[in-house]
């Protein structure tokens, strides 16, 4: 008799749920893309249970999160009414709610979260990553599927950028 | 050495029943001698609420290194009478403590074989352990290392207490270094006993029992598996974030984390607590059996009111 | 000269080998703008790390309390004036002031562990890590 003994999806729900809103919240700058990632990536988490391989359970669940990200960057690349500019990776401030453009108000962390919408997809992931999840470079690297040199290099530039972004 | 004395003992006086007994510490001990590592996550359904972690473990030597991923850089590190508790880098908390060379426990548990199954794509087998044919836990052992990579309990009706369980697993040896252990000695347990403690509770044998030189003093109590620590402590140990809870007239303060419960009360002559990883189901009839909470009397209660 | 730039980011994250360490501090024993470079790359660090752990918001999980692992941040380095401050104020403080007599709950579970590590049982089932509290912190 040979059967599975499945990790549970709400498991990783509860355990992991509030990691993954806060990646998708820092890298969309918006609380309803981020609500709607972590839906998406749960939605997968589920369906991917049954066929997961052994090896490490967080780079796998990461790699899940990040393609649910560029997925979805991809579809809204594609809708002939996006304000967007051409470039694909960024996710205009505009597109989101119209009330956060109003400068006068912001606050540091909001700065910041601007700076970080600034910056490209792969800068941008690596950072949050690393500074907001607290991922260590090697995790990074089986998440984002790249050698830890370029996750060094990534989360170098990335700081850089932000660093002219914010003085 | 000692154990293995005992081992053989057992089996020749009480052939059937032992047999299961053996076997259960045979897996045990396998797992004992195993090396890898994995990540783990502790789920437990308490009466205060859930519990969870995820922690990081390593097992190489007899010693297992276990790193938590909540509420900052938390590491213990265990084995071989050893215990030390690292906060943010720095050791916190450490103990030592060696063990009487006692006579085996009359075997509670009988150990039926599951079957087997496929867990990580490893193969796995099941065994559950049933005391009293009620079934109190499940161990998942894996083949090839023998390793235990699921281990769920559940309370006498049934719902499962804490489940543990490795999502992922690599069988190299992290080869762990010897942690930096303070200058503790290494505390003996004592032979001749005079404490208010019992020998024996619904099941759970006392099997050592330490003082140390702050006057701090326990008993170790077990029943081949779960097993609790009562400590007698001079004044009441502060619980922080800590529930009243009350059985019948006696009130207690305690805390769960995933996969042991505190508590703590006072009674006339000092403060108690205990610990361990029994399931809740049990509290209340150990608890029973032990030296009530008591009124510590008027001029303790002055005294802690004037100097805290 | 190379100014070994990226080595100052990963230093910061704590993730340089022993040879890169060395390498990079006895460059920036010598060379202010790196130096200057290393201060305001700790201070975006700083600013992307000061951004706040968001709680997830009601319905987006399954069950109703739903128990969520709280994010820790690997440790990496501190460096500056201001940390190697505080550092020296702590380690005035704990010489100075003996260390309470008091038993903590730390102590308990440190005795008891250590007990149980002599089980027959002992397993990754029974070390456990003492975190008060669920995960909803």
């Amino acid at each position: 008799m040979v059967e599975s003994i499945p990790l549970t999806w709400e498991e990783v729900a509860r355990v992991y749920g509030r990691k993954i809103y806060n990646f998708a919240y820092r890298l969309t700058g918006n609380a309803d893309d981020a609500h709607d990632l972590v839906q998406e990536v749960l939605l997968r988490v589920r369906r991917g249970l049954a066929n997961y391989q052994p090896g490490s359970f967080e780079g796998w669940l990461w790699r899940i999160t990040r393609n649910a990200f560029l997925d979805e960057i991809r579809k809204r690349k594609r809708r002939p009414t996006s304000p967007l500019p051409d470039e694909i990776d960024r996710w205009d401030v505009a597109t989101s709610d119209p009330a956060d453009v109003e400068y006068a108000r912001i606050t540091l962390g909001d700065d910041i979260q601007k700076a970080l919408l600034e910056l490209p997809i792969e800068f941008r992931e690596a950072v949050v990553l690393c500074d907001v999840i607290g991922l260590s470079y090697e995790e990074i690297a089986r998440a984002v599927s790249v050698p830890i040199g370029t996750v060094r290099s990534r989360i170098h530039r990335g700081r850089r950028m932000m660093r002219e972004l914010l003085t | 050495m000692k154990r293995l004395v005992s081992l053989v003992v057992v089996f020749i006086l009480m052939p059937a029943s032992a047999a299961w007994a053996t076997e259960l510490e045979e897996l045990l001990e396998q797992s004992r001698e195993s090396a890898y590592t994995a990540e783990q996550i502790i789920s437990c359904s308490t009466p205060d609420g859930v519990r969870d972690a995820v922690v990081r473990i390593a097992q190489s030597s007899g010693e297992i290194r276990m790193t938590s991923t909540v509420a900052g850089d938390i590491e213990v590190s265990s084995g071989d009478g050893g215990w030390t508790l690292s906060r943010q880098g720095g050791v916190v908390s450490s103990a030592s403590v060696d063990s009487e060379d006692m006579a085996p426990i009359e075997p509670l548990y009988v150990v039926e074989d599951a079957g087997t199954a496929d867990f990580l794509g490893r193969e796995v087998t099941v065994h559950q352990l049933i005391r009293d044919g009620v079934l109190r836990a499940e161990l998942v052992f894996d083949d090839e290392t023998g390793v235990l990579v699921t281990a769920t309990t559940f309370t006498a009706s049934g719902d499962t207490y804490c489940e543990r369980r490795f999502v992922s697993f690599d069988p190299t040896d992290p080869m762990l270094e010897s942690p930096d252990f303070l200058e503790a000695e290494v505390l003996q347990p004592r032979s001749e006993v005079e404490t208010l403690l019992p020998e024996s509770v619904g099941g759970f044998d006392r099997l050592d029992f330490y003082e140390d030189e702050d006057g701090l003093r326990f008993a170790y109590y077990s029943d081949g598996f779960f097993s609790f620590a009562v400590f007698e402590t001079p004044t009441i140990v502060a619980l922080p974030d800590a529930k009243t809870i009350q059985f019948g007239e006696a009130v207690y303060q305690r805390t769960f984390t995933a996969g042991q419960v505190t508590y703590v009360w006072e009674t006339r002559s000092g403060g108690m607590a205990l610990l361990g990883d029994l399931p809740p189901d049990l509290h209340e009839s150990v608890l029973a059996t032990l030296p009530p909470p008591q009124d510590p009397g008027i001029l303790r209660r002055l005294w802690r009111s004037l100097f805290g | 000269m190379t100014h070994p730039s990226e080595l100052i980011s990963a230093y910061l994250d704590g993730e340089l080998i022993e040879d890169e360490t060395s390498e990079l501090l006895s460059h920036l024993a010598t060379c202010g703008r790196c130096s200057a470079d290393l201060e305001e790359m700790q201070a975006v660090r700083a600013a992307v790390r000061s951004l706040p752990i968001l709680e997830l918001p009601a319905g987006l999980l399954p069950e109703a309390d739903a128990a969520a692992v709280p994010i820790h941040r690997n440790r990496g380095v501190w460096v500056g004036a201001a940390a190697a401050a505080v550092a020296l104020i702590i380690a005035i403080a704990s010489i100075v002031t003996p260390p309470p007599a008091s038993i903590s709950a730390d102590d308990l579970s440190s005795r008891f562990g250590a007990r149980a590590s002599l089980d027959p049982a002992f397993s990754p089932a029974k070390v456990v890590v003492p975190v008060l509290g669920s995960l909803s912190e």
